[in-house]
């Protein structure tokens, strides 16, 4: 292809670097843990509750509305788990105003709560 | 200069507008993804990691049709060497766009190879690959603070629960008999964090590059041994591939001499690995030696011409590749397919280790694109 050069496709490389190294900074100021190579890091065992006008949803139902398992292990960070939550109950979800509960244990430590919206 | 037969000959690498070894690296990389069937869920975007991403979904989810298409064109491209930077530039952009936009798939192993994949394609034909050695700095740089900045890495609390709760893997349980589990436990993360923090410090450097790649093997190597066979997905594929951009190859075709008949099964064999290799018999019946070859200055005889061979042959890599895929279709993902996996590795390793022993006084030399080294 004319005029593809070395020099453009080269400072597109460099940028793309240089946007990895923002977001490994990035996640020194954030509980999660996306585009910073940190893979198999915490070994979290957890587990999701969606609870829908009075009914919760069953497992198959709540990986359906995540994408995502709703229990198992996690193995980047719980923190990418809450934020998927967070950003889809904040929008896709807003109008089912659902109470999520995730019970989770990093590392073999004591278990902890979080829920959204959070708890009075 | 662009040799127009190499055009729609997947198993070469030579005569294109990129480095044999960066197009090499390119060709493994889409053959990986491809088979680990991720580029079927690309979509449009859900929970995108950017927001504004949220504006491409539709009804009739063009976005991630639009995706498979840059996938797929590129992915042509690549393996067929037609323009095969702007093949590697489409794939890449198309999985790193899929990663970037779908948060609930994102994964380390695929983020890699979409990574790699675009990085191939900015580079120029050039012969250090810096780009793609500042993207193995960055990750172990990422890596490393990621983990030294985890007190369960330096208590080994981690790796007791991932080695026994979670996988539970048999070697760390078998060594724990020898070694305190949380002792054993320790030891591993910091040989973890040591290991990530030098491998970001040499690939800062190209005269770092060789220990550099060791110490990759070494870590990551014995990681697929001491779990037997586990891939982290297909990472444990996509860095020892990366690692192929390094190779010092050979500006030239081999010149490979055999001994016997020019038809024999071997040079035959040879001739398929690597069709642009010049095979032909030249050693002497009365020679002791079966095979030489020819790389720079250097002439290397019977096992080590045979490694140097084969570690710049495009087909070797293929049949490699292609074996695993057909032992994995037939014996699926259980145990007898772990175990020949860790056989063949621990194999290799050992096979070709030793082709390098008489680089080693040439650690930390600066590096000499126009002195292809034995391997690296």
């Amino acid at each position: 292809m004319k005029g593809f050069g070395f020099q453009p496709a080269t400072a597109v490389g460099v940028a793309f670097l240089l946007l990895q190294l923002a977001l490994v900074v990035r996640a020194r100021f954030v509980d999660e843990r996306f585009f910073c190579w940190a893979p198999f890091d915490e070994a979290t065992r957890f587990e999701t509750q969606v609870v829908i006008g009075g009914r919760t949803l069953s497992r198959e139902e709540t990986n359906r509305r995540y994408r995502h398992g709703s229990a198992g292990w996690e193995n980047h960070s719980v923190h990418n788990v809450l934020r998927m939550i967070r950003q889809y109950e904040s929008t896709y979800g807003r109008s089912d105003q659902a109470q999520v509960t995730v019970t989770y244990s990093i590392n073999g430590h004591p278990s902890r709560i979080w829920t959204r919206p959070p708890l009075p | 200069m662009k040799s127009t037969w190499t055009i729609g000959c997947p198993w070469r690498v030579d005569g294109t507008g990129m480095s044999p070894n960066l197009l090499l690296m390119a060709k493994l990389l889409v053959l990986v993804f491809a088979r680990g069937g991720a580029w079927a869920r690309m979509s449009d975007p859900f929970l995108p990691f950017f927001p504004w991403l949220d504006q491409m979904r539709s009804q009739g989810s063009w976005f991630g049709h639009g995706l498979h298409l840059m996938f797929l064109v590129g992915a042509a491209a690549v393996l067929l060497n037609v323009r095969p930077r702007i093949g590697c530039l489409l794939t890449g952009a198309a999985i790193l766009l899929w990663q970037f936009g779908v948060m609930p798939e994102f994964r380390n192993h695929i983020f890699i190879c979409g990574c790699l994949l675009f990085l191939a394609g900015c580079h120029g034909r050039t012969a250090d690959p810096w780009l793609i050695r500042w993207q193995f700095a960055l990750i172990y740089a990422g890596a490393a603070t990621n983990k030294l900045l985890q007190a369960d890495w330096w208590t080994g609390q981690f790796l007791v629960t991932w080695l026994t709760a979670e996988l539970p893997a048999a070697g760390f349980r078998h060594a724990s008999k020898l070694v305190p589990p949380l002792l054993l436990a320790k030891l591993l993360s910091w040989f973890t964090m040591v290991a990530e923090v030098a491998l970001a410090v040499c690939f800062c450097r190209r005269q770092r590059v060789r220990p550099a790649v060791w110490i990759v093997l070494l870590l990551h190597g014995g990681m697929f041994v001491f779990l037997v066979g586990n891939r982290f997905g297909h990472f444990i594929e996509d860095i020892l591939v990366g690692l192929i951009a390094f190779l010092s190859w050979p500006q030239q075709p081999l010149e490979v001499r055999t001994k016997g008949p020019d038809e024999s099964l071997f040079s035959r064999l040879l001739r398929f690995l690597n069709p642009a290799a010049s095979v032909h018999p030249a050693v002497p019946h009365k020679s002791a030696d079966w095979l030489e070859t020819t790389i720079g200055e250097a002439r290397l005889t019977n096992g080590a011409a045979l490694r140097t061979v084969l570690l710049f042959s495009p087909g070797f890599y293929f049949v490699l590749f292609a074996g695993d895929w057909a032992l994995e279709s037939l014996l699926g993902q259980g145990n007898i397919h772990r175990y020949l996996s860790v056989a063949v590795a621990v194999v290799l390793m050992a096979s070709f280790a030793p082709a390098h022993w008489h680089g080693w006084r040439h650690l930390g030399r600066h590096f000499r694109p126009e002195r292809p080294g034995v391997g690296l």
